[in-house]
């Protein structure tokens, strides 16, 4: 009985001031669990778990005890799926959205490439914003309509669309201030 | 970027960026008119503060427009939109998962030390595996039960209650509610009954083990010593019929399996082997002089020689297969790349 029972995770020797390598050797694997469980996809968690590590490093950080690397990982891993999921989402709303005017002819893979990565970028910076702001908010920066057709299109009055985009810049600029976390 | 604003305080910071953003508004609106193009330039020159927040607006206003062209930008907004519904859907799809207030219960028992005469009512088990087996069932109340290895379960469900019955080996239950019948699970020497919670428990020779990973379990043990316990979240007790004793950090092992995972938090080396080898047809031996050494991870129960591989390359051993169906674990150089 005793040799069956694992030690309990507070044995990890992880300390307050573990080595990076310390925090990898100890939570890469359940990281990367964490994230194939989420994910469906061992590469994929496999290439989280490895970013999740690289953010690691960057900022490094101390921590009192195993259960804020855990606590930290884990809300970590929650944002890089958020992540991973949006930057999906977005390529196959992209590629379909091109396929569907293939006479234009197609951009090149690098133009393609940046154009995904700024739409996540704004995706990211509306995705607290219900579904009304955010559309007149991209109406008006993106395709530049104007206040009375966005008005017209959402049903609402032009003072409503004033008071959306009023909003959402808030709300971007306060991310974009690091005020505030981006979802 | 932040100028001296740095030295003003978050609120006032957050006030400019409000104004800085209404201001924005008015002139997305179609421009300024003359007397608004004056308390505007009023406005900004009034603090640091508001020239920073106007900064920021300004930055923000660039993302949209820097880095796609005009073909582009008319793509974008179908295409966010898109993506946002996407997400919907998803975060719909997840809500309802969570809402059908699920139990979970592991009950497992060492398989070794199950006694001859357990062999027989395991065949005459509803449900059983095989060694190396690892099977879901959906009972009619839509409780769903992964059967580990060499596992075998009876099911009693009758108007009043629903009864499980862990014959031999372990399981996970998820349970679906049900308003009126009760659920519990009996084990060989106590009655474990979810409190609207999830949670494990295991047999074991001389004891059993209870885990809660969420909410909390009640345990209650045989007629003699009829000892009654609550085990709360995060907690481990071990029990049997002579009392309960007192709880310790739960883990995670004992439900990874349910998703073929032998999960190793600090597991030795030995009692690795001896989890593995439930799986595995054969025998699995290791060296007294490795046996303390801990592992530290996850590893894919059905994939015997993908597991040997990620043993040898976490710590100092090797795996020999002395004969087919033995294997022998010892000492040895890491595997060169």
């Amino acid at each position: 009985m005793a040799t069956y029972r694992p030690v309990a995770p507070q044995a990890y020797h992880t300390g307050c001031r573990a080595s990076l390598g310390q925090l990898y050797y100890h939570h890469q694997p359940w990281l990367q669990r964490l994230l194939c469980r989420r994910l469906g996809c061992d590469a994929a968690a496999a290439d989280l778990a490895q970013d999740a590590f690289v953010r690691l490093m960057r900022t490094p950080r101390s921590f009192d005890c195993d259960e804020g690397v855990r606590a930290y990982l884990s809300r970590m891993a929650k944002g890089l799926c958020v992540d991973h999921w949006r930057r999906l989402d977005i390529e196959r709303a992209w590629q379909e959205s091109i396929a569907a005017c293939a006479d234009a002819g197609l951009p090149s893979v690098e133009h393609q490439q940046i154009v995904i990565e700024t739409l996540c970028e704004i995706d990211r910076m509306l995705s607290r914003l219900p579904e009304k702001v955010a559309t007149a908010f991209l109406g008006s920066q993106l395709q530049g309509k104007p206040y009375r057709q966005i008005a017209e299109e959402l049903g609402v009055s032009e003072r409503m669309v004033k008071k959306y985009m009023a909003q959402a810049m808030l709300q971007c600029a306060l991310i974009e201030a690091g005020f505030e976390a981006s979802l | 970027m932040a100028g001296d604003a740095h030295s003003t305080d978050e609120a006032a910071q957050r006030q400019a960026l409000s104004e800085a953003a209404e201001w924005f508004a008015e002139w997305q609106a179609g421009g300024l008119a003359p007397t608004q193009r004056e308390r505007w330039q009023a406005w900004w020159e009034a603090s640091n503060a508001h020239r920073w927040a106007w900064q920021q607006v300004e930055s923000v206003s660039r993302r949209f427009s820097n880095e796609l062209g005009e073909s582009d930008r008319q793509h974008a907004t179908q295409v966010i939109g898109q993506a946002r519904q996407r997400r919907r859907g998803r975060r719909q799809l997840l809500g309802g998962l969570a809402s059908l207030a699920m139990v979970a219960v592991l009950v497992g028992i060492l398989w070794q030390s199950t006694p001859l005469t357990q062999w027989g009512a395991r065949w005459g088990a509803d449900y059983r595996t095989a060694t190396g087996e690892i099977t879901r069932i959906v009972l009619e109340d839509g409780t769903q039960v992964w059967l580990n290895s060499a596992s075998a379960l009876d099911v009693d469900y009758d108007p009043e209650r629903r009864r499980l019955v862990l014959v031999a080996g372990e399981v996970l239950v998820v349970t679906g509610e049900d308003p009126v019948r009760p659920l519990y699970l009996d084990t060989r020497s106590a009655r474990l009954t979810p409190l609207g919670t999830r949670f494990s428990a295991r047999e074991r020779p001389d004891d059993e083990l209870l885990t809660v990973f969420e909410g909390a379990v009640e345990i209650r043990t045989g007629d003699q010593a009829g000892q009654q316990q609550v085990v709360e979240a995060g907690q481990q007790a071990s029990y049997s019929s002579a009392g309960i004793a007192p709880p310790d950090a739960a883990q995670g092992a004992r439900e990874a399996w349910a998703s073929g995972i032998l999960l190793a938090e600090n597991l030795t080396l030995s009692a690795f082997a001896e989890e593995l080898g439930h799986h595995h047809w054969g025998r699995i031996q290791v060296d007294p002089a490795v046996a303390d050494l801990t592992l530290l991870g996850a590893y894919p129960l059905h994939d015997l020689e993908r597991t040997l591989r990620m043993m040898e390359s976490a710590l100092p051993v090797q795996a020999h297969r002395v004969v087919p169906g033995w294997i022998r674990i010892e000492a040895g150089a890491k595997a060169s790349e």
